[in-house]
């Protein structure tokens, strides 16, 4: 086996101490441990810790917690009755990794997922170092990119699944691409299988890099043509047998709504439909674009004059590169294979500095100090690039909010309704699910018709934990008919016409709109002063009242 | 000093190679806390992903089966904790249960794959 490691692991450590040092300092402030989610910038990332903190709270995957039912009886009676059918794999592994080092999930949550970036980084080095381990070297620095602009954005906004899954799918890369070993394919169904699990649609791409490294043995390596089938056909076969359970799910939930379907769409198509502003555009490089074009093509030829099986791994690059707009399942976001793009693309900026190298070897009787010279003259000038990357503070959730999480979590009756007066923040929907309670989450029209002539609130939104991850028992039986997609839709009742007096505790955030804000205390006042409610809770950010009168008490003093 | 015994001495670097850079990484947090963490990364993922490297020990040197055995270390701990979960095995158990199962399974393909080494060896030499 040879990736060589060994000849330049030096370079390689110091590059990921660079990388960690200056990603745990933007996400993390440089600590492992804090008071509230910090680095979770925008809903999704909450949206996937929801279901690692719910494992970690039941110890269970696919136990539903009791916030989500009514009343207890009805939580000891239903609470196995459904099954998770969001990927699990990176949930069930934070969720371990806290029980067993006692550490916050929502801590553990995104230093994992930073933690696989790195890991996906050093595997990238090591598929390129089998061509060239001097070029793999000199692809490091441009990966610091990842940290910076958009690229980044795939950590803080929670893009993980995707991050979890792109890890092990450069896993399989790699060991497709080495020379073979015995038993090479129980490694790869395994690693095939825990990529569909993360996130689907990575097992979809390990299948097209599988045809492109088909299409280089075609081309140079014909006599190994039916070990390399034969290979491939026992993978599959530890992937269909690893994987049976976790597919059939994926079909009768996922599958069912449409998402096991592929889709394809023009450029055009794309900007008109999804005009997105976290979209990656190749200009997201800056000044690194004609190095990347040319390092490309510089590439390419090397490859193809050492016939080496990278080439596999450079056709799929480019081929993926080249068509982020044919996608699979993964809808509008298809597009995020590009948030990889400095790991992926970073060996055209070696291949250039390779040859840069080549040229001053050939120039200089004494190269020694060639090597290091170029390798750190790069990093320090990608450093310089990215730096300073400044911690972005704790992100949706201050720790003065999470105060009031906390709160909730400890005062608040586990049946109890909790209404969230309207916010500003409240679109950021997934970010209140850490209250864990059962949840009325006021929006921006909720606010305008809210009026302290009517109890009624309007459009409140429920977020429903029970079908955003669960799926029913029937719904996922691998051997009945699914109803899935009618009983989504039937669960799916986001917005809710309530009484202010149907619900126990009453939450206000005080980082808000003036307009928003002006309007929530003065309704709340107005319950104060009427003694339906009286406030348990304020710390200057949030205040939380508890409503001290039954329901219909409650609409006589309203009207009163 | 026996392949074992000089691995075992190895991974102990490793650790406290993954401490000083947890350390330099993130310095406003206490060396107990970054152990913490470090153990928690080895017990779950390095030592049973090492350990099943095992049957693949001739193909791959030290730091090539630490880092390959990481990534399998996650993917075989996450795939058998997903399925635990479907046979009712409390997430607070598992990570005690799971690596010791994974480790030694890897010990005993280590013991497999010594002995069937040490027979071709024995073949070659009798040949």
């Amino acid at each position: 086996m040879k990736t060589s490691f060994k000849s330049h692991q030096f370079f390689l450590l110091i590059f990921i101490v660079v990388f960690l040092f200056l990603g745990a300092g933007k996400f993390f402030d440089h600590k492992i441990t804090h008071p509230s989610p910090t680095g979770y910038m925008a809903s999704d990332a909450f949206t996937h810790n929801w279901l690692a903190q719910n494992t970690y709270d039941t110890n269970y995957l696919n136990e539903l917690p009791p916030y989500t039912f009514e009343n207890e009886q009805q939580y000891l009676e239903k609470r196995n009755e459904r099954k998770v059918y969001h990927p699990a794999i990176l949930p069930i592994i934070t969720a371990s990794i806290s029980r067993l080092t006692n550490f916050a999930v929502y801590d553990i949550n995104i230093i994992v997922v930073l933690l696989l970036v790195t890991l996906s980084i050093i595997l990238n080095y090591a598929i390129l170092s089998q061509f060239n381990s001097l070029l793999a070297v000199f692809s490091l620095p441009l990966t610091l990119l990842f940290l910076q602009r958009k690229f980044a954005i795939s950590l803080s906004w929670g893009w993980w699944d995707f991050i979890t899954a792109e890890f092990f799918l450069l896993a399989i890369i790699l060991i497709f691409t080495l020379k073979p070993f015995k038993q090479r394919y129980l490694m790869g169904g395994i690693l095939i299988t825990v990529a569909f699990m993360s996130h689907g649609v990575e097992a979809g791409y390990a299948a097209l890099f599988v045809a492109f490294l088909f299409l280089y043995v075609l081309l140079f390596q014909r006599k190994k043509t039916i070990g390399f089938l034969t290979e491939q056909i026992k993978t599959a076969i530890v992937v269909v047998i690893a994987s049976a359970y976790a597919v059939l799910i994926f079909l009768k939930t996922w599958g069912e709504i449409g998402g096991s379907q592929i889709y394809a769409m023009s450029y055009q198509d794309f900007i008109t439909n999804h005009n997105l502003n976290y979209f990656i555009h190749f200009a997201e490089f800056i000044d690194f674009r004609a190095i990347i074009v040319i390092g490309l093509l510089i590439l390419g030829g090397l490859l193809w004059k050492s016939k080496s099986r990278v080439i596999g791994y450079y056709l799929f690059v480019i081929f993926m590169s080249l068509t982020p707009y044919l996608y699979f399942t993964a809808g509008e976001r298809g597009f995020q294979w590009r948030f990889f793009w400095p790991i992926y693309l970073s060996m055209a900026f070696g291949s250039v500095v390779y040859l840069v190298y080549l040229f001053l070897k050939s120039q200089y009787k004494n190269s020694m100090f060639i090597k290091p010279a170029l390798f750190l003259g790069c990093l320090g000038i990608v450093v310089f690039i990215v730096y300073p990357l400044p911690f972005n503070g704790p992100g949706v959730i201050d720790p003065a909010s999470y105060e009031a999480y906390n709160w909730v979590q400890n005062n608040v009756g586990q049946h109890d309704d909790v209404l969230i007066m309207p916010s500003l923040t409240n679109n950021q929907i997934s970010s209140l699910y850490l209250l864990k309670r059962d949840l009325f989450v006021g929006r921006p029209e909720t606010s305008q018709k809210m009026s302290v002539d009517n109890p009624n609130l309007l459009l409140l939104q429920n977020p429903g934990m029970e079908s955003i991850y669960f799926c029913l028992q029937e719904d996922c039986n691998p051997f009945g008919t699914s109803q899935f997609a009618e009983n989504s839709l039937k669960q799916n009742r986001p917005y809710e016409n309530r009484s202010v007096c149907s619900f126990n505790y009453i939450y206000v955030s005080l980082r808000n709109n003036q307009e928003m804000g002006s309007k929530n205390i003065a309704y709340i006042q107005n319950l104060i002063n009427k003694n339906i409610t009286s406030p348990v809770f304020n710390n200057q950010v949030v205040v939380i009242t508890k409503n001290i009168v039954n329901q219909n008490e409650c609409e006589t003093k309203f009207n009163s | 000093m026996s392949e074992t015994m000089k691995d075992i001495k190895r991974l102990g670097y490793t650790f406290i190679l993954v401490i000083m850079v947890l350390k330099i990484v993130f310095y406003n947090t206490n060396i107990l806390t970054l152990g913490r963490m470090s153990i928690g990364i080895f017990w779950l993922f390095v030592l049973p992903g090492f350990s099943i490297m095992e049957l693949w020990r001739n193909s791959f040197d030290f730091i090539e089966r630490i880092i390959a055995g990481t990534v399998l270390g996650i993917a075989i701990v996450g795939l058998l904790s997903y399925n635990a979960t479907l046979i009712n095995i409390s997430i607070h158990i598992q990570y005690i249960i799971l690596p010791i199962i994974v480790i030694g399974v890897g010990f005993i393909l280590s013991k497999k794959c010594k002995k069937s080494s040490s027979k071709s060896l024995g073949k070659e030499h009798s040949t």
